[in-house]
Order: C-alpha cells, then sequence, then structure tokens
C-alpha cells in the first residue's frame, strides 16, 4: 500500500530539493573560495624559500665549475640571502597575531626588499632566480 | 556558518530527513565549505608554513656561507 506524505514531510519536500540546490552551489564555491591572503603569502614564501634553495645549489655549483665571476657569485648570493630574510620574515609576520590589515602593510613593506628586475646571465640560475622574483611579486599582488 | 544555513540544517533535523544519503551529502558539503575560512585553521597553516620556511631557507644561507670566493676552483 503506497501511504500519502504527511503534510510534515510534504513541507520537507522542497527545502530538500533546496538543499540539492544549495549542494551544488556548496561544492562550486568550495574550489572557487580562495585561502586567506595570509595563507596565500605563506604558499608564495615556501615556493620562494625552495627556488631559493635549489638557486643556491646551482650558484655553487657553477662557482665550482669556475663558470662564475667571485663579483657575480657575491651579488647573486647577496640577493638569495635577501630574498630568504624576507621569506621568513614574511611568513613569520602571516603567523602573528595582527590582523590582516596590518599585516598587509608590514608585509609589503617587508617583501619591497626583495624586488630585483635584473637577469642572471646563467639559465639554469636564472630559472631560479626567477622563481623567488615570481614568489616576491606574488607576495606583493596579494598585499596590494 | 550563516544563521540562514543552521536554520536549513535543523530544518531538516526536525523533520527526520537529516540522516539521509542526500541530506547528510548537502550538509558536510555546507560544513566543509565554512571550515575552509577558519581563522583557526589559516593561524595553523600559517605557523607551519613559518616554521618550514625557517628551516629551508636558514639551511640554505648556511651552504651558501660555507663557500669561500677567496679560494681558486678546484683548489682544496
Amino acid at each position: 500500500m503506497i501511504s500519502m506524505p504527511t503534510p510534515r514531510k510534504t513541507w520537507a519536500i522542497p527545502i530538500l530539493l533546496l538543499y540539492l540546490l544549495l549542494s551544488g552551489c556548496a561544492r562550486t564555491n568550495t574550489q572557487n573560495v580562495p585561502e586567506a591572503p595570509q595563507v596565500r603569502v605563506a604558499r608564495y614564501c615556501e615556493a620562494g624559500a625552495v627556488s631559493a634553495s635549489i638557486a643556491a645549489d646551482v650558484l655553487i655549483e657553477l662557482q665550482k665549475a669556475g663558470k662564475v665571476t667571485p663579483a657575480t657569485f657575491e651579488e647573486v648570493r647577496a640577493y638569495i640571502k635577501t630574498a630568504n630574510a624576507v621569506f621568513r620574515d614574511v611568513t613569520m609576520e602571516t603567523a602573528s597575531a595582527d590582523t590582516w590589515p596590518v599585516m598587509r602593510v608590514k608585509i609589503g613593506t617587508i617583501a619591497a626588499r626583495a624586488v630585483v628586475s635584473r637577469a642572471v646571465s646563467d639559465p639554469a640560475l636564472n630559472t631560479q632566480i626567477q622563481g623567488i622574483v615570481t614568489a616576491v611579486q606574488g607576495i606583493l599582488g596579494v598585499v596590494q | 556558518m550563516t544563521a540562514s544555513t543552521a536554520n536549513l540544517i535543523i530544518g531538516l533535523i526536525n523533520v527526520g530527513l537529516a540522516n539521509t544519503p542526500a541530506a547528510v551529502t548537502v550538509i558536510q558539503g555546507l560544513l566543509s565549505h565554512h571550515a575552509q575560512e577558519s581563522p583557526e585553521e589559516a593561524a595553523q597553516i600559517t605557523m607551519q608554513t613559518a616554521a618550514r620556511v625557517k628551516t629551508i631557507t636558514e639551511a640554505t644561507d648556511t651552504k651558501l656561507d660555507a663557500v669561500d670566493t677567496a679560494k681558486q676552483p678546484g683548489t682544496p
């Protein structure tokens, strides 16, 4: 025997349909919800730190092979260390108790220290330096 | 979670439909959607990332500092 839905359950059917509709929206939104800005900044810093580590390896190999002048080595080493300090300081700031508006200004000031716009002659090294520069630009893009 | 979302979930529970597979899927979707915005989670991610970045960058600095440019390459 087929029983008729009670008024209580009849009322629930539109609710369920609404939920199914919202379910689709929620799932779509879940994929499109941007991360918190400080999390995005922290991820850029981690990517930049990894690029800096690889750049250091490439630089050291080039130096061992006598393919970079001491002046170039010093210049690139100084840049990598500056970028590393920036990534450390910026991630420390993202983990601080500051509010995002305060954090945003501080991060912008710190990241500006590692802005450069020059290429390095060795292609392998240049790729990694560009990785660092891209990370810095990513950070600045989030805080602007 | 917004008040309207909470009310909808409570409504489903009240009419005995909250444990149907479709409703469970919907509720999980809504809850996970809102969980991504949790400030506590963001704080945890940034703290963990800061610790990893510190480790990576310090190791990089150490290996760069170990290079003596005054020495000619290839000499012991």
